[in-house]
């Protein structure tokens, strides 16, 4: 049972929450690099863009490596790679939480993936308040507030944030800087109020989920895949920035004359040898088959998961082509009626 | 316990089934591992070539007969060429087993029908065996397409079967494709049941009790779809008909996303999910057959 | 051990020179290699016959196709490594025929080095494994040789170079600069290595086998202001002809 609490951290302790933060383990966040943001380890405050849109690789790459070093090949035999470090993940959005609460629908399934399990165990999760920008459609998947899956998650006021306690390690925190904290008024509460139904009024875009997933399969040979497959790059860059994507390949790689690595790296399955089996036949041997693919899978409902898609907007910004999610999407039901 | 690390397994025996397909004899090094390795006709294992990679493949013997399992390699791709290099002797590594496999105790005091083409064999001899073995099944058909008389797997137990499974429950049905004296010997020693042509034509004149029969398929994937036409023109219900399904799945353990079929109505796991489904769930789920 | 050839046709030398910047890691390599013949490493040359050749370059000459046909015959396993050997390169992309080309430079149409149109190996002979890069990235040579010493077939890459540009987390030029990248439509393998320093995919590792959409790359570049004379050079500098759009 998470019992949730709201405190107040005001503006001029908010540095030294940061930095106390560190006790916890390595504080990566949100990093301008060049036009993108990155999560990234970071030692000051100053270093962080509190107020960045979204990062290009979502923050599973702390849990699932792009390259993942799974395995070490000795003597013959695999022995695990080593251990993980506590990381504090700083400033989070919503939308990826709630893509890390659907990854562990997976990688924390049965058989569990215990690379992702201990990364997940020993990291802390702080949230923060963010403003839709131009690719965002997160609420209408109901991807935009977060309940769970966060240990603290900082909501922008104008003299502070107001914090909400999502989990016993936010509680823990909260404890050991007291100090730092205060306790909320009703003017904040109001302010957040305020905050959040701007936030709400300021999406530009939103998807249209009613009876999305029944939509979607009578339109297998909707004429927009067809159009669709002759933008489309096949690059995989959609795959590879999205936060619930999750398909890996798997090679061994060399190190020395006897010694090899196991890795794991993320995959798209806009890749021809993603659907090939022994023998040469393909599943989807086509660039219309794995668009078509990609589609289903997002929009696939599950019912304790919801959605595979958070609605991040990171698919459209990343995409050469612009091919714009909701768009497809839309044209597909479109050219149902 | 990581679930990606394999298991020491010791080439014990290699035959030469045909000129593209080696059937493997393999036993736990570690005798734990061997009493832990529980699994079911129909289910498979990853097999990885420490350095150079995984792959999955079928278990094709049965569980009743205990101390060793079997998989049959065909030749195909880089993996099962290294596969093919290697001696008895050797050790690899095995994880599983992995996936549903065939409900053999649902299938209990029914006729089965095992509908097998190409390497589809495989994985039906381990239910083959298991339901002669286990003497718990009212009889035992076997369809068999095949290319040719070299192309048929496990050619021994198949001809032993053809001449004796009447006796133990059990008839052989062979159709084969190319012609040749070896077929054509075999066509007039035991004719009705081999014949020149496809794994369908083998449905010829048989009739069977729709109440209490089981239709197991696994064969190349164009193979399917005509099949099940057959078994639907009999009026066997769609919830009998049971098939094994491939892909090339990485993990097997329902992470990786290479085995993803579907729409949005319904995503299946080929590895978790399956790889057995009924056909029932590939009308429901589109892309699995 | 397995006999090893390096051999080179016609090329600016990088790729062979590429071999030796293995540095370190050659001690691994000549644990299962005795290497047979290496213009660039040694004057030591013996050889009948040949487990593994790497042959760099195109075909430009007389003399490189007698020695590409000498060493494929000779040689258990062939490696075009390189893009001049695997797609031709920058030379293989001019147009024009050698005669054209010869009075135009040395005006006269004579031909005493009996020039060829450069193309690359892949066109004369079979090859068992073609590495393509301009230069190819050194680790993936490794592991190819590596795999091979161990029995086992070097797997092929089926990704662009976005795959792994992503990977490393790179801004994308393309879309955040404007940079004409070709990365989209070109084989990976590189680790993205143009992307790093902020200059976009010019593509030498040849076209994405089967996948490329070099017709979408177009209208993107196009859209970007880049005019049509502009992409299809920048389209068939490495890739000669096969980029269609």
């Amino acid at each position: 049972m998470i019992i949730l609490r709201y405190v107040k951290l005001p503006s001029e302790n908010f540095e030294e929450f940061f930095n106390s933060l560190k006790q916890w383990g390595e504080i990566n966040a949100p990093v301008k690099q060049g036009n993108i943001y990155s999560f990234k380890k970071v030692d000051s405050l100053k270093e962080v863009s509190l107020d960045y849109t979204r990062t290009m690789l979502p923050p599973k790459k702390f849990f699932v490596k792009p390259r993942d070093e799974l395995l070490k090949l000795k003597e013959g035999k695999w022995e695990e790679s080593n251990g993980t470090k506590p990381v504090v993940l700083f400033g989070v959005h919503s939308c990826d939480i709630h893509g890390l609460q659907i990854l562990d629908k997976v990688y924390l399934d049965e058989p569990v993936d215990i690379y992702y399990k201990k990364r997940r165990e020993n990291s802390i999760i702080i949230g923060i308040s963010c403003m839709p920008d131009e690719y965002c459609f997160c609420k209408s998947l109901g991807t935009d507030f977060a309940m769970t899956g966060f240990d603290l998650f900082l909501h922008e006021l104008p003299d502070g944030y107001l914090v909400r306690v999502g989990s016993v390690k936010g509680h823990e925190i909260v404890w050991a800087n007291e100090g730092v904290f205060e306790p909320i008024s009703e003017e904040d509460l109001k302010y957040f109020r305020e905050f959040e139904e701007k936030r709400a009024n300021s999406f530009k875009r939103s998807l249209n989920k009613e009876g999305l997933a029944d939509m979607l399969d009578l339109a297998f040979e909707s004429p927009v895949w067809k159009k669709y497959e002759k933008i489309c790059l096949g690059c995989g860059n959609c795959n590879m920035v999205c936060p619930t994507c999750r398909c890996y390949e798997v090679c061994d790689l060399w190190v020395n004359a006897y010694e090899g690595v196991r890795v794991r790296r993320y995959d798209s399955c806009f890749m021809e040898s993603h659907g090939l089996v022994a023998g040469g036949h393909n599943f989807r041997p086509t660039r219309l088959d794995r668009f078509r693919h990609r589609y289903y899978c997002k929009s696939y409902f599950d019912p304790s998961a919801g959605f595979n898609c958070v609605g991040c907007g990171r698919c459209d910004e990343f995409c050469p082509a612009k091919i714009e999610h909701v768009k497809v999407l839309d044209e597909v039901r479109e050219a149902l009626k | 316990m990581n679930p990606y690390q394999t298991y020491d397994a010791k080439i014990l025996e290699i035959r030469e089934l045909t000129p593209r397909e080696k059937l493997f004899t393999l036993r736990f090094v570690d005798s734990e591992a061997n009493k832990e390795f529980k699994y079911k006709p129909g289910q498979f294992v990853i097999v990885d070539i420490r350095g150079f990679g995984e792959f999955p493949i079928s278990l094709c013997s049965t569980p009743t007969r205990e101390g060793y399992i079997q998989l049959c390699v065909r030749r195909v791709g880089r993996m099962t060429k290294y596969m093919h290099t290697l001696k008895e002797g050797d050790v690899i590594g095995i994880r599983g087993p992995y996936g549903n496999g065939f409900p053999m105790e649902k299938m209990e005091g029914s006729e089965l029908i095992l509908v097998s083409g190409g390497l589809g064999m495989a994985p039906l001899r381990s239910v083959l065996w298991y339901a002669i073995d286990s003497g718990k099944y009212e009889h035992i058909y076997l369809l068999y397409g095949t290319k040719s008389y070299e192309d048929i797997l496990f050619r021994d137990e198949i001809i032993h079967l053809l001449k004796h499974g009447d006796a133990i429950g059990c008839t052989v049905k062979l159709a084969y494709e190319v012609e040749s004296p070896s077929c054509i010997y075999l066509e007039r020693g035991f004719s009705p049941k081999v014949c020149k042509g496809v794994v369908t034509d083998l449905f010829r004149g048989m009739e069977f009790d729709v109440e209490n029969t089981y239709a197991l398929i696994c064969g190349p994937p164009v193979m399917y779809k005509y099949v099940i036409k057959e078994l639907l023109d009999r009026k066997l219900s769609p919830g009998r008909i049971y098939m094994t399904l491939e892909r090339r799945m990485r993990c097997g353990i329902g992470k990786c996303g290479h085995c993803i079929v579907g729409t949005s109505t319904s995503i299946k796991y080929i590895c978790k999910d399956g790889p057995v489904f009924t056909y029932w769930e590939a009308l429901s789920t589109r892309g699995l057959i | 051990m397995l006999k090893l050839g390096v051999f080179e046709l016609t090329d600016c030398g990088g790729c062979a020179l590429n071999i030796l910047f293995l540095y370190e890691k050659l001690f691994d390599i000549i644990k299962f290699y005795e290497i047979k013949e290496f213009h660039m490493a040694s004057s030591f040359k013996e050889h009948d016959h040949l487990d593994v050749a790497i042959i760099t370059g195109t075909v430009s000459c007389q003399r490189d196709l007698e020695l590409l046909k000498r060493v494929r015959n000779n040689s258990n396993y062939v490696i075009a490594l390189g893009t001049c050997a695997t797609h031709g390169d920058v030379q293989g992309s001019v147009e024009g025929s050698i005669r054209e080309k010869l009075e135009k430079v040395y005006g006269s149409r004579a031909n005493p080095m009996k020039a060829l149109d450069s193309k690359p190996i892949v066109e004369y002979v079979a090859v068992d494994y073609a590495l393509p890069g301009c230069p190819y990235d050194k680790d993936e040579v490794y592991q190819v040789l590596m795999d091979i010493a161990k029995g086992v077939e070097p797997p092929k890459k089926d990704y662009p170079v976005c795959i792994e540009c992503k990977l490393n987390e790179y801004e994308c030029v393309l879309i955040k600069r404007g940079i004409p990248c070709l990365g989209p439509i070109t084989l990976g393998g590189c680790n993205a290595i143009c992307v790093k320093s902020k200059v976009g995919c010019i593509g030498c590792r040849g076209p994405l086998p089967k996948e490329a959409n070099p017709a979408s790359e177009f209208e993107i570049l196009k859209e970007l202001g880049y005019d049509e004379e502009y992409i299809r050079k920048k389209f068939k500098t490495f890739a000669r002809g096969e980029l269609r759009w």
